[in-house]
């Protein structure tokens, strides 16, 4: 696969409150655009990665939406995939691209979720769950909490272990400007920071956001025209599994990931250890633990090890989330996907700010749906 | 919350694991709930490996002490949620530690 990024904008994550949905999508259009420095006009098709919209927003059809604010009447594509809905957004993308019938692509990723109640919210979210689980009482922290007692109780690590993860992505957030939470926290902190789901706490989870993210893609052909020397998707892999937890063999692994991976690694034809950096879905401090695993990185068991001994942090052997993740940067559903991608080719093209990896060369980006029914794996190059 | 067709349609197979005997594999206590459970927190959700092998996640109730992995449990019909002031209260299957 070889399709090139050709701009790459974020906009600030949290709670916005004088931004609307629509707001959000202009933003984040415009910035692509300017950054790709070509005008919505060139532009031959878009996707729109988005979870909640009708369900915050009122608001179906939300192609069209797209379709009135960038002023265009070119095929948009809304995509849902709970929270890979960026991620599966950005993997049509690609394929519209390499399918040849496109030259140039716009991929959006944006959420509007602060207009709700927290109890809202848990409840809106819980749509990528099962009915089984919601039912249950269920919320995502207590969904992604199952998961973590069992990994915890299977290789020995501790809860301090998840804790590590959070104070590395709230370090990681203090030096980008445009995360939701730019302070840096403490294990002390993170472990008195008030149970959630048992033994997850307040700060082992990502936060509800606001926020929008946006790339622009062109083929080979069309990118090589403008500049020799061009950022490239190398590989995009979309994997599905069951909506329920329960039905899977292991709450250690998500299977969708491992595979997506596996394929992502094969075609764009390097190994893990070739990876310079990641950007990782921690929507739960257990989630990126698991990540480590599933990408090929650490032996099963052993992704805690990682955290513990600072080889995942900015200076460390490949650093994870600069950005600060999900969970310091903030996790507006839809726009998650986009978000991590945008960070990856920053950091390639050597424009990261102070969050700068000096090594950056190969990047991965893992983005999952609910507990693992959808995992995309994209894998970006120089 | 579900409308009277979606209660009517899942009776048919909601009762199906009463008396039904299982073990714990993990458990979380939630104490951040979702709408209609806010009565209840903090509450134990489990996912529990019946003895046909059959896994399913659901809530634990009564007494609990401090349930734990591998605890025996037993399928016992309780109201699933709180209604609101026109749904129909639905019930379902919860599970006891035996």
């Amino acid at each position: 696969m070889k399709v090139a990024i050709i701009g790459a904008y974020q906009t600030k994550f949290g709670e916005l409150w004088d931004k609307s949905l629509a707001d959000l999508i202009f933003e984040a259009s415009v910035g692509a655009l300017a950054d790709s420095r070509m005008p919505a006009k060139k532009i031959q098709i878009a996707f729109f990665g988005n979870k909640l919209g009708p369900q915050t927003t009122s608001q179906n059809h939300l192609s069209a939406l797209v379709a009135q604010l960038l002023g265009v009447s070119i095929p948009v594509i809304r995509v849902e995939a709970a929270c890979a809905s960026g991620g599966v957004a950005l993997s049509q993308a690609c394929l519209a691209i390499e399918s040849g019938q496109y030259d140039t692509a716009l991929v959006l990723g944006a959420e509007k979720m602060t207009d709700q109640s927290p109890a809202q919210i848990a409840q809106a979210l819980m749509g990528a769950a099962s009915s089984q689980e919601r039912e249950a009482g269920l919320t995502f922290p207590g969904l992604y909490a199952l998961m973590a007692g069992k990994y915890l109780n299977d290789f020995g690590a501790k809860e301090t272990d998840l804790a590590g993860v959070s104070v590395k992505n709230h370090f990681h957030a203090s030096l980008n400007s445009k995360a939701q939470f730019q302070f840096p926290v403490t294990i002390d902190q993170v472990m008195k920071s008030g149970e959630v789901a048992s033994p997850l706490k307040l700060l082992d989870c990502s936060p509800i956001t606001d926020g929008a993210a946006g790339l622009v893609l062109a083929s080979p052909r069309f990118a090589q025209k403008r500049q020799k020397k061009n950022i490239y998707i190398r590989a995009s892999q979309h994997f599905t599994d069951t909506l329920s937890l329960s039905k899977r063999q292991s709450f250690t692994e998500i299977p969708s990931a491992k595979k997506a991976a596996k394929k992502a690694f094969i075609q764009a034809g390097v190994e893990p250890s070739e990876v310079s950096l990641a950007e990782v879905h921690d929507c739960f401090t257990i989630a990126e633990i698991l990540a480590l695993e599933d990408l090929g990185f650490y032996q099963k068991g052993e992704g805690f090890l990682a955290v513990r001994n600072g080889q995942v942090k900015l200076g460390g052997t490949r650093p994870v989330n600069l950005s600060g993740g999900l969970k310091a940067c903030g996790h507006p559903v839809g726009a998650t996907g986009v978000k991590q991608v945008v960070e990856l080719y920053n950091q390639l093209l050597g424009r990261a700010g102070k969050k700068q990896t000096r090594k950056a060369k190969v990047g991965l980006a893992h983005n999952i749906g609910g507990t693992g029914g959808t995992a995309v794996v994209h894998i970006i190059t120089k | 919350m579900s409308n009277p067709i979606q209660v009517w349609r899942k009776a048919k197979t909601s009762y199906q694991n009463l008396d039904k005997v299982g073990r714990i594999i993990s458990l979380t206590k939630i104490s951040s709930p979702i709408e209609g459970f806010e009565n209840q927190r903090p509450y134990w959700v489990a996912v529990i490996k019946l003895r046909n092998g059959l896994k399913i996640t659901s809530q634990l109730v009564e007494g609990i002490n401090q349930p734990k992995v591998g605890d025996q449990v037993i399928g016992v019909l309780r109201r699933t949620r709180v209604p609101d002031k026109e749904s129909i209260i639905e019930y379902g299957v919860k599970w006891k530690i035996i």
